[in-house]
């Protein structure tokens, strides 16, 4: 059963994913302030630890080439298990929709729109994002390759802008703190922005790709969004030193610092544009999906009535998520990697493991 | 057909509904309604607890009522203050008896009395940090006295004096960037747990018809308490120890005549390292690139004979110079330099065994410094009027 009939091409299905990636680097924050001026260490630790978890990815997308997440759960762990993980799947990306809706929130509160109510922000976003929802997959990933290209484009300037602050001896020195440090560094990294990929595995059937391709485009979606992060982090701990942890928004500081004479100063705007841009796309991707796994469990054909419903849900979910950002940020250092690690590591690779031993999909032409 | 016409018609009327929402805008800024403050001053209150809060606001006037009427001039700035425990309330009641709403997004400085600086900064600095319109660019100074009669200052060559300190770091900030402390830089050193912060000091002179800010050393934080200051010679010394010099100069008095050298480059590098007896060694390599400014004196040598003489004599200066800031520094047990936080970094290992004895082993810190001056110019005039071969 298909839901959604549109389809996207292969290079589409990429920036999607690099620009999931890159928004999910404004979170950055989260894990300098555990591991401090090691942080890009950990984002690059992190980023290294994830290729086999890509490799994982891609070996389900080629093993079901035509099913999604849900339909490949049903077949692996039989439709009684399968419903059941399904529905927890569907808890989980609603739950990541909020999250992201509520940083949405915060984050344009604290940088440009400091009175505007919070709900007003979300539900704007929102309305946005349904109506592309509602269009379906190849209008959610239509302007990806625009936004990765604006971000990358203004990551390059914002570099160029801060060159004549970096102090280099702003890394050293490496590998001082506890061990046990980078590991929950490098656990955040993999599971806040590259575990989180597991959610294209409920859109990979629109992707028209071959077997060879799926790998190829994947690789490249991690390269050109773990790039952007290793720079993120470099140019942040390079310009703010030991003072990076004490902020809420690292790169926002960063920007602000700016100072080239009088002309060349305050280009935090080129932060909040990225950090606007960025955060809107995963949201709505993370909307569509969140409908398309709710619409497959309950098997609606128009799932197109389900998303302001949903949408609905989310903002309230969303803003009654975590009463204030400390506690949003203490969970995201210490709990969420260890809710989210088995939707984005255990289950596919439990998943993966099944599925040899079944010796499935079964090949229904033969 | 009909029906197409009615749909349009009922879009546009939705729409049209819709820019009567988007119309009010809650939270907009006119100018007219708008108080920019361009510094920010605290100062110890009579009560202990409290501090008073002292905004400079620059005024908002059109260029036309502006520039002829000197009698304007006095009136380009005013002055708010208000005491309270903490900066935000200050700002919060001064923006209450204010008419118009208050705007920090342009503020230049934070200027801490000298007092306050003595008393310990850190519970007072967070609404700087937290404060979103805040900036973490602004500049920090500690006035000499009270930072109110730094910020009230009317002076002649600019009317905010805020802004006119921003231009004077701003000069020095192209001498070296050791001279510019930002709030970032401030409170880095601030929480490095080692090194001492440093901030410009700023004094007022009052001249008989005029005022003047002038730069007056350099105020040295131990913890977060101002211990100390260096002085112009040794905050020079200071600034040479740091590098990355681009002007400014060097003078040097022998008892032959007085030289005066205009720096091109002073670069430095520094080796910090753990000698065998236990205590820590810091051995200083400067390499300058100078050029001979001005001479007096020195007649009774020829050319030939004055420019190695010149290097030893530039080469002793400076490193005398360094020596004098370095003691200064050592006699309030304060690491302006960083000597900690390199060692922190070059030898992370050994650091976390040494780091709390760190005051003790600065105080018997052992500085070697090495200057290596090169004087490739001797400006438009090789030989000076009073040398002896100069003379027909």
């Amino acid at each position: 059963m298909r839901i959604d009939k549109g389809s996207i091409s292969g290079m589409q299905f990429m920036f999607a994913m690099a620009c999931y990636i890159q928004a999910s680097t404004l979170l950055t924050s989260f894990v300098a302030a555990v591991t401090t001026q090691d942080s890009w260490l950990a984002a690059l630790f992190g980023s290294l630890v994830c290729l086999p978890l890509i490799w994982l990815f891609r070996s389900l997308m080629v093993m079901f080439p035509n099913q999604n997440l849900l339909e490949i759960l049903d077949e692996v762990y039989g439709p009684v298990l399968g419903k059941i993980l399904g529905a927890a799947y569907c808890w989980f990306f609603i739950t990541l929709a909020s999250i992201n809706l509520t940083d949405l929130g915060d984050f344009t509160k604290l940088t440009i729109m400091e009175e505007t109510p919070n709900v007003v922000l979300l539900i704007m976003c929102i309305l946005v994002a349904a109506m592309a929802v509602r269009k379906g997959v190849s209008l959610v990933t239509r302007f990806s390759d625009f936004f990765v290209t604006v971000a990358f484009s203004i990551l390059v300037v914002s570099i160029v802008l801060v060159l004549n602050q970096i102090k280099p001896a702003n890394f050293l020195p490496i590998f001082d703190q506890p061990p046990i440090k980078y590991i929950q560094g490098t656990h955040i990294i993999a599971t806040i922005p590259y575990g989180e990929l597991v959610v294209f595995l409920m859109i990979h059937p629109n992707a028209k790709m071959s077997r060879r391709d799926t790998g190829r485009y994947l690789l490249w979606a991690f390269f050109l969004g773990g790039f952007t992060m290793l720079f993120i982090v470099l140019r942040d701990v390079a310009v703010l030193g030991n003072t990076l942890d004490m902020f809420t928004i690292p790169s926002l500081v960063t920007l602000r610092l700016v100072n080239l004479g009088m002309a060349l100063s305050r280009v935090e705007i080129l932060f909040v544009i990225i950090l606007i841009m960025l955060l809107f796309f995963k949201i709505m991707v993370l909307y569509y999906i969140s409908v398309l796994t709710v619409a497959h469990l309950l098997k609606i054909k128009k799932y197109r009535n389900l998303v302001l419903a949903l949408g609905a849900l989310m903002v309230t979910y969303g803003l009654t998520l975590y009463p204030c950002p400390v506690r949003h940020a203490a969970s995201a250092q210490e709990t969420v990697p260890f809710i989210w690690s088995p939707f984005e590591i255990l289950l596919p690779l439990l998943t993966f493991i099944v599925a040899k031993i079944r010796k499935l999909p079964v090949r229904k032409e033969m | 057909m009909r029906g197409i016409w009615l749909k349009s018609a009922g879009l546009l009327m939705v729409l049209l509904l819709f820019s009567l929402l988007l119309a009010g805008c809650w939270d907009y800024h006119e100018l007219e309604t708008l108080f920019i403050v361009t510094g920010v001053g605290l100062d110890k209150a009579a009560e202990p607890e409290k501090m008073e809060i002292i905004l400079q606001i620059g005024k908002t006037r059109s260029p036309a009522t502006g520039s002829s009427d000197s009698s304007n001039q006095k009136d380009s700035i005013i002055l708010m203050k208000a005491i309270k425990d903490t900066t935000v309330e200050g700002i919060m009641q001064l923006d209450q008896n204010s008419s118009r709403t208050l705007l920090l997004h342009h503020n230049q400085m934070m200027i801490l009395g000298r007092d306050i600086a003595e008393a310990g900064v850190k519970g007072r600095i967070d609404g700087f940090l937290r404060n979103q319109e805040m900036r973490m660019e602004i500049l920090v100074m500690v006035a000499d006295r009270r930072a109110e009669e730094i910020l009230s200052a009317k002076l002649e060559e600019e009317q905010i004096s805020s802004m006119y300190l921003y231009g004077m770091m701003q000069d020095l900030y192209n001498i070296s960037p050791y001279y510019k402390i930002r709030m970032l830089d401030f409170v880095s050193r601030l929480r490095d747990g080692t090194s001492s912060a440093v901030a410009p000091i700023v004094k007022l002179d009052e001249l008989e018809d005029k005022k003047e800010l002038k730069l007056e050393g350099m105020a040295i934080f131990k913890e977060d308490k101002m211990v100390g200051s260096l002085n112009d010679q040794e905050l020079q010394g200071y600034i040479w120890t740091m590098g990355d010099v681009r002007q400014s100069g060097v003078a040097a008095q022998s008892d032959k005549g007085r030289a005066v050298f205009h720096i091109a480059k002073l670069e430095t590098k520094r080796e910090v390292g753990l000698k065998p007896e236990g205590n820590v060694r810091v051995k200083l390599s400067v390499y300058a690139t100078l050029d001979v400014a001005e001479l007096r004196g020195f007649g009774e040598m020829t050319p030939l004979e004055l420019m190695p003489y010149l290097v030893d004599l530039s080469e002793k200066q400076i490193s005398q110079q360094i020596m004098a800031a370095f003691k200064a520094a050592q006699e309030l047990d304060a690491d302006i330099y960083g000597f900690g936080l390199d060692f922190h970094r070059l030898h992370p290992k050994v650091w976390k065994t040494i780091k709390k004895q760190w005051d003790q082993l600065f105080r018997e810190l052992e500085l070697d410094v090495e200057v290596n001056v090169k004087l490739p110019a001797t400006g438009q005039i090789a030989k000076s009027l009073e040398m002896e071969d100069a003379k027909p």
